[in-house]
């Protein structure tokens, strides 16, 4: 079952176009990656798919229906921008975005309380929003999110500003997400945590979705061109002519070959030249895949 | 404001967040309550000073050189002090007796005297000696003592007997009366239209006041970014009807706990203008009530507005001003129209949606303007309330959204077309 759809979708805002014609699809209880770089459009998306802004042209589908605001019942969010009212309680911010996702205070609040506990900020519940660390806030705000139980959720880089431990936190929270059966959309241009975490991607820029798929046919229809290199001795066969493209880092290469070249044929050149204690033909990491298109697109 | 499913709910929520959030700061326990003590305290004080000065019984000596005009002097003097002045005639007008009098004043003995020689009666004159000049409030009426003593003598030396003169000098008693008058116009005194201006004053003061509260919350909210986190919940509709809904409460129950407090303070009294509820009737009080609200909804949605396009205080100040701008044109205009409601610039001003709210109520406080008069502006203000709205709350879905340089009005403009 599909849970998100957009279908054609368009926006401008002037004369700048910020999401072009794009088409995309997220399957439930999957994990999927909306990538690319900044100003490629991500935000302008998922904002049209939550019904803060509306498409120019083109459809968006939640849960196998056009848009509705009634759906949002069933949408956890966390921007990009984080933001709580700094003034009141950390109950109190929850207690006002619980009711406004259709909760009862009441509910709202236990559901807070369980949830502060899980991610160790229990002891801050009553505290002002102020006065707790940027990272805390963050916690407060992926509860806010959650609190609701939502079947979809959106999170534009949940990880950004997150140290090393509560990212893992984060991390295990989400698979024990899907885990359960949701689905679940991040948007971000950090490519390790979408290769450790996503089932599926659509990597956008300007506005277009330049690649999409299972990440796995993503990776596989790249092809394994890919080689790393690790050497004692003359890199000069890195020249050779069955190479694209290298980054040398001196007894160390990783390579990209020509299409159709045979990493067979390379092994044996470099032998030639250097003694090789390493030779590996790989699958593209998605960081080189998002360069290359990326970079592609701007040439 | 149109209203999403469940938009109603949404609307309560927020409502109820933004009042409760108010009601429970320090600064809204503040205002609410020490600032009626306190303006209390600055009316109250020269009050009470006032009336200990006028228990405080003052040694004057009457210095004349004719007794019966002395006499007449010293009656008139008691009359108009109400008894706070004792007066001791004496008929010694020496240089010696000046001297001795000055040194009375300089040791304490007497607190003034009034020196009227020969000389002073030819020429119309008397010279006042006081310790202080604290008593200024009493010098009219010591003047008006001795100029009504200085008519009577001469009258009398004109050879008028004391019933000619009595009445020649009776006062005319001015009685006002309203045609059409109906039983609140009883309550229209002289005081109950000082309480109007102050009323009318009031309704200013808070109308601007929560506006700019409903402006700077936005601005908050746009600062903090927790308006993104929100629309995902609530739409702009709602999250704007919810807030101006929401400090308009914290308003009103500022406005009844003041009156409340007014009109206990008043009770026992029922003299003091500014705590003289009790002299306003209750149809004008109702009357404040609904124009309150009404005046409320259209300039908080033009803050709203004004508060989702900027992206700071200083950056909305200028548009601040252009809002309250006719708001101040009325308050201008409220002695004219108090003083003439029924003039065309009373009529024509008071039908200004954006000024009626003060100048109809004083109209309405001051006469009964003919009722097509009160249909029409209520008629015009509700369509204009209805207008602001639409285009504030355009405004504001699109500006709550927009951070960076600040927008222009062409720029403005140019969103109510976004869909």
């Amino acid at each position: 079952m599909v849970t998100v759809e957009l279908e054609r979708v368009r926006k401008s805002y002037d004369d700048f176009v910020a999401v072009d014609d794009l088409s995309f699809s997220i399957s439930s209880h999957q994990i999927f990656g909306l990538l690319g770089p900044n100003g490629a459009g991500k935000t302008s998306s998922i904002r049209m798919m939550i019904g803060i802004i509306r498409p120019d042209a083109g459809a968006v589908r939640l849960f196998g229906e056009p848009f509705e605001r009634r759906h949002l019942h069933k949408v956890g969010y966390l921007p990009e921008e984080r933001g709580l009212y700094r003034k009141i309680t950390v109950r109190e911010n929850l207690a006002l975005l619980g009711q406004l996702s259709g909760l009862t205070s009441r509910d709202a609040v236990a559901r807070a309380r369980r949830w502060a506990e899980r991610l160790d900020i229990a002891q801050w519940v009553d505290k002002r929003v102020e006065e707790m660390s940027k990272g805390m806030q963050q916690k407060v705000q992926f509860i806010a999110a959650l609190l609701h139980e939502p079947e979809l959720i959106i999170m534009d880089e949940p990880f950004a500003g997150l140290d090393p431990i509560n990212a893992n936190v984060l991390k295990d929270v989400i698979l024990d997400l899907k885990g359960q059966g949701r689905t679940i959309l991040f948007s971000t241009h950090r490519m390790d945590q979408v290769e450790k975490l996503c089932d599926a991607i659509c990597l956008v820029n300007h506005g277009r979705a330049v690649l999409q798929g299972g990440l796995r046919e993503v990776k596989a229809g790249y092809g394994r061109r890919f080689v790393q290199i690790e050497y004692e001795g003359d890199g000069r066969f890195l020249k050779c002519p069955l190479i694209e493209s290298s980054n040398n880092y001196g007894n160390y290469a990783e390579v990209k070959l020509r299409p159709g070249a045979d990493s067979q044929e390379l092994l044996r050149a470099a032998m030639c030249s250097a003694k090789i204690s390493r030779f590996e033909v790989m699958e593209p990491s998605l960081e080189q895949i998002f360069i290359d298109r990326v970079e592609n697109a701007h040439v | 404001m149109r209203m999403s499913n469940g938009g109603l709910r949404n609307t309560w929520i927020i409502c109820k967040h933004e009042c409760f959030k108010r009601i429970r700061t320090r600064s809204f326990l503040i205002t609410t309550f020490l600032m009626p003590a306190f303006l209390a305290l600055i009316v109250g004080i020269p009050a009470l000073l006032g009336a200990q000065a006028k228990r405080n019984n003052q040694r004057i000596t009457l210095a004349c050189a004719r007794a019966d005009l002395a006499e007449i002097i010293r009656e008139r003097l008691e009359v108009n002090t109400t008894g706070s002045y004792h007066v001791t005639i004496d008929t010694d007008v020496s240089d010696a007796e000046h001297q001795r009098l000055l040194d009375d004043l300089k040791e304490g003995r007497i607190d003034g005297f009034l020196w009227i020689d020969a000389q002073s009666i030819k020429q119309g004159r008397a010279i006042y000696e006081r310790r202080s000049g604290r008593d200024f409030m009493w010098q009219q009426l010591v003047r008006n003592s001795v100029s009504g003593g200085f008519n009577r003598m001469r009258m009398a030396d004109e050879g008028l007997k004391p019933d000619q003169i009595q009445n020649m000098l009776r006062g005319v008693e001015l009685e006002t009366s309203y045609s059409g008058a109906t039983p609140d116009d009883h309550g229209r005194s002289a005081a109950a239209i000082v309480t109007v201006l102050l009323l009318a004053t009031a309704l200013f003061v808070t109308l601007l006041s929560y506006g700019v509260m409903v402006m700077r919350s936005v601005l908050e909210e746009k600062a903090s970014r927790v308006m993104e986190v929100l629309l995902c919940a609530a739409t702009p509709d709602e999250l704007m009807s919810g807030k101006i809904l929401g400090v308009g409460a914290v308003g009103l129950i500022q406005v009844v706990i003041w009156g409340a407090m007014a009109m206990v303070i008043a009770a026992p009294r029922g003299a003091a203008p500014v705590v003289g509820i009790r002299v306003v009737p209750l149809p004008l009080m109702i009357y404040f009530g609904v124009f309150y609200l009404l005046g409320y909804l259209l300039y908080s949605a033009m803050f709203a507005a004004v508060g989702a396009a900027f992206n700071s205080t200083d950056e909305a100040q200028h548009w601040t001003f252009v809002i309250i701008s006719p708001l101040i044109f009325a308050c201008t205009l409220i002695t004219p129209v108090a003083a003439a409601p029924n003039s065309t610039l009373a009529v024509i001003t008071s039908m200004i949606p954006f000024c009626s709210p003060v100048l109809m109520y004083m109209r309405l406080a001051v006469e009964s303007p003919p009722a097509w008069q009160i249909a029409l502006c209520f008629a015009i203000l509700i369509a204009a309330i209805y207008v602001v709205q639409r285009i504030a709350t355009q405004i504001y879905r699109v500006g709550i959204l927009m951070y960076g340089k600040h927008p222009t009005l062409r720029e403005m403009v140019k969103w109510l077309s976004y869909a």
